[in-house]
């Protein structure tokens, strides 16, 4: 095997991605805005990583814990959730799943305020 | 009988219920250094403050109200989505060496194909593929990560002969960008920080 790159032409090749997320409420998303664009712009990061990575958020990452009985993470997870766009049953979802689930992570009970 | 017991703890229980039968006072508190580290109040509990059968203000009876008008549905869980997408930018760098970007942050891996038609792919071709969540403030690829996580793949490849060969990740990873070349990538070097600054403009203008 050699180690010189291989001169290939963009014909040659096509990159994608394969993409898995929950559906994002967008007609009940909430909205906000402020004197503060800084503030503005915390609040789109925070949305995004809702609305994009929302998923992730459950388990503390695949790419770090990858625990689906994270409670801790799932709390956080499913108020940032609830914040953004009244999601609930995502939550219920895990809530489920982790009172079946065999090994549990973190806090003994739930801490969620709705 | 049920329905007073059950009554007798919600007089324990409820706040403001406790400030005349359970009418605390004072505490046999141990000081500890220059804090109390317990608390313990006299209990001065006044039993003429239980619910009785002969205490008019406690109904007799639980009040069944009428049900919902609308019954209650809970909202199904929507299934998980899994979609393909195109990258919005791919640069190539140098020969074999290639960067691209997504519009968004994502949760997926990379799929690979590669043309049957291209007969350069052999079973010692490795493609190294490499992704991360941002990138620096010079507009080069932040690898590793500030978490630490280093997305980074070897893809072998088979000949390209007669069918189109797609390669994928099978977990994914949270990325937006990243790049994909046969050597090491050479992320420091101005053709990806001026591919990837392109891309970034290219996002914000939209």
């Amino acid at each position: 095997m050699t180690d010189q790159p291989l001169d290939i032409a963009l014909d040659d090749f096509n990159i994608s991605a394969w993409v898995a997320h929950y559906p994002f409420d967008t007609a009940r998303a909430t909205t906000f805005s402020s004197s503060s664009a800084a503030l503005d712009s915390v609040w789109r990061l925070n949305q995004n990583s809702v609305k994009y990575l929302g998923l992730d958020m459950y388990s503390d990452s695949n790419a770090r814990q990858r625990s689906d009985a994270c409670q801790a993470d799932a709390t956080t997870a499913s108020q940032a959730q609830f914040a953004t766009t009244a999601e609930l049953a995502m939550p219920r979802y895990q809530m489920v799943r982790e009172t079946h689930a065999p090994v549990s992570f973190a806090m003994p009970f739930y801490s969620y305020r709705y | 009988m049920e329905l007073l017991l059950l009554r007798i703890r919600e007089a324990y229980d409820a706040d403001c219920s406790a400030c005349s039968l359970y009418r605390p006072t004072g505490n046999s508190a141990g000081r500890f250094g220059s804090g109390y580290w317990y608390f313990y109040p006299h209990e001065n509990i006044n039993a003429s403050c239980l619910p009785s059968r002969a205490n008019s203000s406690w109904p007799d009876k639980a009040v069944i109200k009428p049900p919902f008008t609308a019954p209650l549905r809970a909202k199904p869980v929507s299934p998980i989505t899994i979609e393909t997408l195109p990258v919005a930018t791919m640069r190539k760098l140098d020969i074999g060496h290639y960067a691209f970007a997504l519009k968004t942050e994502v949760q997926g891996g990379v799929q690979l194909s590669l043309s049957a038609s291209c007969a350069k792919f052999t079973t010692d071709t490795q493609a190294r593929v490499i992704l991360s969540e941002q990138l620096k403030q010079d507009g080069s690829i932040n690898f590793p990560m500030y978490t630490g996580a280093t997305f980074e793949s070897n893809f072998s490849l088979a000949s390209g002969g007669a069918q189109l060969l797609q390669l994928e990740h099978h977990e994914y990873s949270n990325w937006r960008f990243g790049c994909g070349n046969r050597r090491s990538c050479a992320i420091r070097s101005l053709k990806m920080i001026s591919s990837l600054r392109q891309a970034r403009n290219k996002h914000r203008k939209r």
